[in-house]
């Protein structure tokens, strides 16, 4: 793993520095290194070294959401329930009724570091018309976006979306808060019944989240895959780019136990993180989603989503 | 005249035939085993035996049994059970079509276990008779010779007195010789012989005064009511999830889920020539109802290098260091010969019923002296003294297309008052999703302190000790033509390890799509990353810290039969290393392998040529080879040069086989290779193999 935090200190924005000075200082206000060992210490720094790259993985402005999709690495650009929405705009063509969902994730079960979410879609006569957004952070960081999308299918093997999103961030007294309105596309192609590819990018204008050292929002690009094996067993693969970081291979599974319940796994690549939970669909109308992702130095992050169908 | 001469060449050919398949399929699932294990000297012999014997006693899928379906490693449990309650509710199979009807058994599954198996509605009632054992069994007798070719600097022509007092010289001469002698009934009974003597030790003069080096002899009964089995002589044992007790080799991660369970088989006759993993004495596996009760006991030497206590007060004699090698060649290699007696005991009891197995085993194991290894950071929880005792639980539970499996074992020994001991443990499942798509999921977590000496529990590390991790794996099958195999391992070793001087983890992540539209042509990828922690190479004097070490291999493998005389094979693997102390190195391996069976006669031939490059040895490549029968060769091919071989199969008067097997590797810019005694002067590394089967 890259602890790219540690060695390339120029390289951080400023954001993510000032992040990390408040939550060294307010650990180190509570906890007395003098009693550390040298053990304890190694896995401080390592904890800390490794939060930084989770931090830059999911940069300001985007962060996966609803419990499907955390539950298989997020390798989720062509899944197509509301949750598409902070996937791939495209996908909200899958969409058939009216429904909105709320999601929750904790990651590593730090109280600074969880997010909620929402996501609501509208099918129209031609077309589905959406509204979304997250938070995620505590009094001293706070990082959202709120948006609304317009996605259509182009022919019957070939939909688009688009979306326009407010993202921002917010610090504590001084350093105030920043935003700007950032554009987002996806296309999701469908080649058979059984294979789909999703295409999608976040912030396509690279917009700048501070003058100083140019400092920009994070621009992610998603080229994902999905292949039904039979009725029960769905795979997806993805490759994300987030522009400061090294490429992340995601692979996930589900699976279909009966009607109402679903099974799901996946594991994504630098850093290496797995992830699982099931799924519940009550009366067609209600989705329950639970899970965990797993990270070998900072353990569990647990997510839940839940969506409701009009 | 010409009718007997046609009706000759008719039977030659379809005897070829049959034996050229039946090393092809065997070779292929050993080749798909023994490339993942990483390690020149592996020991396959079980599976081969296993695989031939089904080969020519195909199993009746209409009376096998859970137990004999599990011993050819190739069906799942949730396959298995999937069999036997198909064969409950609809009655015996009529044809081998129907395999097609079942749930959870896919085409793959179906052609790889095809060999192997039958259909007949008459059930075999096994009653054994010394008359119809001693007229239907069957004798087999192996020998071979192994010369070094190049010779090394070990075989130097010194005087005696030099030799007496060096240990850079070997006593024998630079040979191999290796006979085994065996009689079968069946699976039911197994009575024989095997004999070793290692490139070095002496034959029948010196220190060897019997001859070989290593002789093994067993006597083996299998199929009672009662008496299930027994074993007299050398034998093996393999318990649970073999955490506590395993004697033999077991697979570990491989682009093949199903490896990741152990199918325990209680008693097995022991066959190798490895001078340690197996057991001395006898043992007995006795059934009553759904009960069974496993006991066995063994006695033997093992070579360690006696001290003595420095102390005043009392002159004990005990044991630094086991030395588990097996070879005997040099003074201190000879003096070291069985220096140790080690005793070991157990008994395990077993509940079966058709869903569900568990297990309990205990196991005492003890040596004459004490054993005091030299105390390090990394090995200050190993065992010491001179009895170590472990019990354990096992646990393996079909429901429906859920395999739940696992095994909990603590041991427990003394040493210079204190106590000391451990636990391990290891917990699993195998999801059988659908026909094409099956998870597995291990989690493991052996103790620091636990130690068990006769173990092979799923692990990253050699032994099933200090290590946490949690295995996914998952094999689909995507389409008609293709399939994909993956498995990732997230793992920790929470105390240090030999030259890793910290706490540590890393991570194993394999991806292997596979495209074989038809039974003749298969075209595979494979992406595989290692991630380990090491000590650092940068020293300071100071604290040594532990740093990334980042291994990927890449590989391209086809193989094409393209008539029944002709496969070819070609493999490119790459492979690139990657550490913060050091700067990033590479290695190439191109292979080319050609099989030919000529038309009308009793040959096969087997070709390689490979070219090869890597900068290091730590980027070396592991491939498998084609080789004699029970003769295991995955080397690795490092530094730069090339290799091949020519190994030619001779089947002659009815019950013999002749293998002769010539290679060498040829390396660039080298003047020696290896280092003390094994040095050889040159460029050239040749290696020869002759061996005759006679069986009748």
């Amino acid at each position: 793993m890259k602890y790219c935090g540690l060695k390339s200190d120029n390289l951080i924005p400023r954001t993510t520095k000032s992040l990390f000075h408040l939550i060294f200082r307010t650990l180190t206000q509570k906890i007395s290194f003098v009693f550390l060992t040298m053990q304890t210490f190694t896995k401080v720094l390592l904890f800390f070294a490794s939060l930084f790259s989770f931090y830059h993985i999911y940069g300001q402005g985007y962060y996966p959401m609803g419990g499907r999709s955390q539950s298989m690495a997020n390798a989720s650009a062509t899944l197509d329930d509301v949750w598409a929405f902070h996937h791939n705009p495209a996908a909200l063509t899958g969409v058939q009724k009216m429904e909105i969902g709320v999601s929750y994730e904790n990651r590593f079960l730090l109280k600074e570091m969880q997010s909620q979410g929402v996501a609501f879609a509208l099918p129209l006569k031609r077309g589905v018309i959406s509204a979304g957004g997250q938070r995620f952070g505590y009094r001293n960081f706070l990082s959202y976006k709120a948006g609304i999308g317009y996605s259509m299918k182009l022919s019957e093997l070939l939909s688009a979306g688009v979306q326009m999103n407010y993202v921002g961030v917010r610090l504590p007294e001084n350093y105030g808060s920043k935003g700007t309105v950032t554009a987002e596309v996806g296309l999701l192609a469908k080649i058979t019944d059984k294979w789909k590819i999703g295409f999608s990018v976040f912030n396509i204008g690279r917009n700048k989240l501070a003058d100083y050292q140019e400092d920009r929002f994070s621009t992610i690009m998603r080229l994902g895959s999905s292949y039904s094996i039979s009725t029960k067993v769905m795979i997806t693969a993805e490759a994300e780019k987030n522009v400061d970081y090294t490429m992340r291979g995601k692979f996930g599974v589900e699976y279909k136990l009966n009607d109402n319940f679903f099974l799901r796994g996946g594991f994504a690549s630098t850093p290496i993180e797995g992830s699982f939970g099931f799924g519940y669909r009550f009366k067609e109308l209600m989705k329950l989603d639970i899970g965990s992702a797993y990270h070998q130095v900072l353990g569990w992050s647990p997510h839940c989503s839940f969506s409701f169908q009009f | 005249m010409i009718l007997r001469c046609l009706f000759l060449i008719v039977f030659l050919v379809t005897f070829a035939a049959r034996a050229q398949d039946r090393n092809e399929i065997i070779q292929q699932r050993i080749e798909f085993i023994s490339e993942q294990l990483q390690s020149e000297d592996i020991d396959l012999t079980n599976v081969i035996e296993a695989l031939n014997f089904y080969y020519d006693n195909k199993l009746n899928l209409n009376s096998a049994t859970a137990e004999e379906l599990e011993e050819l490693n190739l069906l799942t449990a949730v396959q298995i059970n999937d069999l036997i309650l198909h064969r409950k509710r609809f009655g015996k199979f009529i044809s081998i079509y129907e395999l097609q009807g079942l749930t959870y058994w896919d085409l793959t599954t179906i052609q790889l276990v095809l060999p192997f198996v039958f259909v007949d509605d008459k059930l075999d009632n096994l009653h054994i008779s010394i008359k119809e054992a001693l007229r239907e069994g069957k004798f087999e007798w192996f020998i071979r010779y192994q010369p070094t070719i190049e010779k090394k600097a070990g075989y130097e022509n010194v005087t005696d007195s030099v030799l007496q007092s060096s240990n850079n010289y070997y006593f024998g001469n630079s040979d191999r010789y290796y006979s085994r002698f065996r009689y079968t009934y069946r699976s039911n009974i197994s009575i024989g012989v095997t004999a070793e003597k290692d490139p070095g030790e002496q034959f029948f003069r010196g220190s060897q005064k019997n001859g070989f080096d290593f002789y093994s002899a067993h006597i083996f009964y299998k199929g009672g009511k009662y008496l299930k089995s027994f074993a007299i002589g050398d034998y093996q044992v393999q318990v649970g999830q073999g955490i506590n007790l395993w004697s033999s080799y077991a697979f570990g991660k491989t682009a093949d889920i199903a490896t990741m369970k152990r199918n325990a088989i209680p008693i097995r006759a022991y066959t190798s020539v490895d001078e340690n993993r197996f057991f001395r004495g006898a043992a007995a596996d006795l059934g009553y109802k759904n009960f069974s009760l496993l006991s066995f006991a063994s006695v033997k030497k093992v070579d360690a290098s006696i001290a003595i206590a420095d102390s005043t007060y009392d002159d004990l004699e005990f044991i630094s260091t086991i030395d588990l090698s097996g070879l005997h060649r040099t003074n201190r290699e000879i003096e070291k010969k069985n220096g140790l007696t080690e005793y070991v005991a157990g008994a395990n009891l077993r509940y079966v019923n058709s869903a569900l197995r568990l297990g309990a085993a205990g196991v005492i194991q003890g040596y004459d002296k004490p054993f005091v290894k030299n105390e390090t950071y990394y090995n200050q929880y190993d065992f010491r003294g001179k009895q170590n005792i472990a019990a354990s639980f096992d646990y393996n539970y079909v429901f429906k297309n859920i395999n739940l499996f696992g095994e909990v074992s603590q041991n427990y020994f003394q040493y210079e008052g204190e106590n000391f001991g451990g636990t391990a443990m290891v917990h699993g499942a195998m999801l059988s999703l659908d026909p094409n798509a099956s998870v597995g999921i291990l989690y493991r977590d052996y103790g620091r302190g636990y130690q068990t000496f006769y173990n092979a529990g799923f692990s990253e590390g050699s032994n099933t000790q200090n290590e946490r991790g949690l295995y996914v794996g998952g094999k689909f099958k995507l389409a008609k033509a293709w399939s994909l195999n993956g498995y990732i391992d997230l793992f920790q070793f929470p105390w240090m390890k030999y030259q890793v001087d910290a706490p540590s983890q890393g991570h194993e992540l394999l991806i292997q799509p596979t495209y074989k539209p038809n039974k003749i042509f298969e075209i595979y990828g494979r992406f595989r990353q290692q991630l380990r922690q090491k000590n650092s190479r940068d020293l300071d004097g100071t604290i040594t810290p532990i740093e990334d070490v980042l291994q990927r291999n890449y590989r391209f493998n086809l193989s094409y039969t393209v008539n029944e005389y002709f496969t070819i094979k070609s493999r490119v693997e790459f492979v690139t290393l990657n550490r913060v102390s050091g700067v990033a190195e590479k290695g190439t391996l191109f292979t080319q392998d050609f099989l030919y069976r000529p038309k009308g006669l009793p040959i096969d031939l087997a070709i390689r040529y490979a070219l090869f490059d890597t900068d290091s040895y730590d980027t070396r490549i592991y491939s498998f080879e084609n080789n004699a029968l029970y003769v295991f060769a995955t080397p690795a091919y490092y530094y730069q040069g090339s290799r091949a071989y020519i190994l030619l199969r001779y089947s002659f008067l009815r019950h013999c086989n002749l293998w002769v097997r010539y290679g060498y590797f040829l390396y660039n810019n080298r003047k020696t290779i290896s280092s003390g005694a094994e040095e050889i002067q040159g460029s050239r590394k040749s290696d020869l193999v002759i061996q005759l089967r006679i069986n009748w």
